[in-house]
């Protein structure tokens, strides 16, 4: 497959960008934070879940994206958000809690919330999921080609919301994309003492849709792979499940 | 006591052609199945041990635990596990040096592949577990196990019969394809599998077996191809041949050209661009690259085999 160099060129500047985000607000979290780790203290309160390392995932789609899409995604959300071009300003100023972020400061780097382009995202795991295919009916009802994505973790695959919306999505034809990163960790919990088998994408033969592995971080794969199920979403012939 | 080695790929069958065509995911669980018939099938003669690679799947482990009772007990080598094809390659290495009599894969052509790269004189028992299966045996494990368990214990290298193999050598690394070594325009490795011959450049393929899918579906269309011998063909122009490129894939390629090149030749590369994609998947740059035509593993007999009980 001949890909455009202009599409690899925005997919490694993208990388740079959310890799460059993450190391910034990670230096700002623990900036007040340490010696005594007080989660309350500094810039930024709360929690922080940060994506260095899962660049691939996100900019994979990104070449691939129509205007309208809609994207969902999960408490570790800032490269997926960046991939698809929500405003970074508003979004860090929101993970700052600041009045002029995404959602005024209320939700926090958990809850960024984007009309334009179509983004959200939830500390509640699995949340996305029914969302995503929510917004994949509304297209469906507009008769747009616009798709949904939706990102979860491989903890998430084991909740309830996982199967419910896999199989509705799967049932009703809708063109939505089912996104799984695996990162072996829920937390804590490492993914063989959760989860009854090892390839969540071995569960879409369950739903009767196709399910594909993506074994290696690498953008290039995630591009090809993305761009193909992305097309099978817009063609009306379904969703699919990717795990990478 | 007969070593019989095992060698498998629980990532196999699970990539991007899932979407381009109609193949289908074969999951862990079900290759965990093939394993538990193979090794009932392998414990049908006395004298078998069963050593195993390790995997990060749990399938082997899987398979025994549905076997027990019925088949060898399965030993594992030591080492770290990678989750990559490096630990089939190791795996076969190690299996030949412990002298084993047969060398199971379970996997695609990739998988087989990686281990004839370990040990490229094994004397082979691939189950297709893969997405063409151009290479592999598609009978049921059970009866596979059952010949195996003859072959290996009634001292029949005659149950093994000779294939053809090409080496690769590019500056940047070399390597062994089974079925076919295909020069392609794409430079990125990317999610590896050629899925639309727009990509192909030329191909060096060893069969043109009616029944396989993929690259040898084109050089079965082109005519037989004696043994001992690979296929050179070169892409484009206007004339087509009809050949299944996959599953539910059914294509036009365009062939200029082909000729066939006996165990011993060695030609150079045709065009330094792009990459050489080795039993279908995307792997080396083909800039500066050659391919030696090689005697390849050996394989095992179905019928031969059975006959020897």
């Amino acid at each position: 497959m001949d890909i455009p160099k202009e599409h690899l060129v925005d997919m490694y500047s993208t990388m740079v960008r959310i890799r460059r985000f993450e190391e910034r607000i990670r230096e700002l979290y623990f900036a007040d934070k340490l010696p005594a780790f007080d989660i309350a203290a500094g810039l930024i309160p709360g929690e922080m879940h940060l994506a260095a390392g899962q660049e691939p995932v996100a900019v994979g789609m990104r070449p691939h994206l129509h205007a309208g899409d809609a994207i969902t995604a999960t408490h570790r959300p800032h490269h997926v958000a960046i991939a698809q071009g929500v405003d970074l300003n508003k979004m860090a100023a929101e993970i700052f809690g600041r009045e002029t972020g995404l959602g005024r400061g209320k939700g926090g780097h958990m809850h960024l919330f984007s009309v334009e382009p179509n983004f959200g995202c939830s500390g509640i795991i699995g949340e996305g999921m029914p969302v995503a295919v929510g917004a994949a009916m509304a297209f469906r009802a507009r008769g747009t080609d616009n798709i949904a994505l939706s990102y979860f973790g491989e903890g998430a695959a084991n909740q309830g919301a996982f199967h419910e919306s896999i199989n509705l999505a799967a049932l009703w034809k809708l063109p939505v994309v089912f996104i799984c990163e695996d990162n072996a960790y829920a937390i804590s919990v490492p993914k063989a003492s959760s989860t009854a088998i090892p390839d969540n994408s071995d569960r879409a033969s369950a739903y009767g849709i196709p399910g594909v592995l993506v074994s290696d971080n690498d953008p290039v794969a995630v591009y090809e792979v993305m761009g193909a199920a992305m097309d099978r979403a817009r063609r009306g012939d379904g969703p699919s499940l990717i795990e990478i | 006591m007969v070593i019989v080695g095992l060698l498998t790929n629980p990532a196999s069958s699970k990539d991007i052609r899932r979407l381009t065509g109609l193949a289908r995911v074969i999951d862990v669980e079900e290759k965990a199945n093939l394993v538990a018939r193979l090794l009932v099938g392998l414990g049908t003669a006395p004298g078998i041990r069963v050593v195993a690679v390790d995997d990060q799947a749990g399938l082997v482990r899987r398979a025994a635990r549905l076997a027990h009772g019925r088949a060898p007990v399965v030993e594992f080598l030591d080492g770290d596990i990678e989750g990559t094809e490096n630990d089939t390659r190791r795996g076969a290495a190690e299996l030949a040096a412990l002298g084993a009599s047969a060398l199971v894969t379970v996997g695609g052509d990739g998988t087989v592949r990686a281990a004839a790269e370990g040990w490229p004189e094994a004397p082979l028992v691939p189950i297709a577990a893969g997405t063409n299966n151009a290479f592999a045996l598609t009978d049921e494990p059970t009866v596979i196990g059952v010949a195996t368990a003859l072959a290996v214990t009634h001292g029949g290298a005659v149950a093994f019969r000779p294939t053809t193999a090409v080496a690769v050598e590019t500056t940047q690394g070399d390597a062994v394809a089974v079925i076919d070594a295909v020069v392609v325009t794409d430079h990125w490795v990317g999610a590896g599998a050629i899925v639309s011959p727009d990509q192909l450049v030329e191909a060096f393929v060893t069969s043109s077996r009616r029944t396989a899918i993929g690259i040898a579906s084109i050089s079965a269309a082109l005519g037989p191809l004696e043994h001992g011998h690979a296929r050179r063909i070169s892409f484009g122009g206007s004339n087509c041949v009809r050949a299944v490129f996959g599953p539910g894939v059914v294509l036009d390629v365009p062939v200029a050209s082909f000729y066939d090149l006996p165990v011993g030749s060695e030609v150079r590369l045709t065009e330094n661009v792009g990459l050489v994609a080795l039993d279908g998947e995307r792997r080396l740059p083909a800039a500066g690259g050659k391919v030696r035509v090689i005697a390849g593993p050996r394989v095992l007999d179905l019928e031969v085999a059975l006959s020897l009980g």
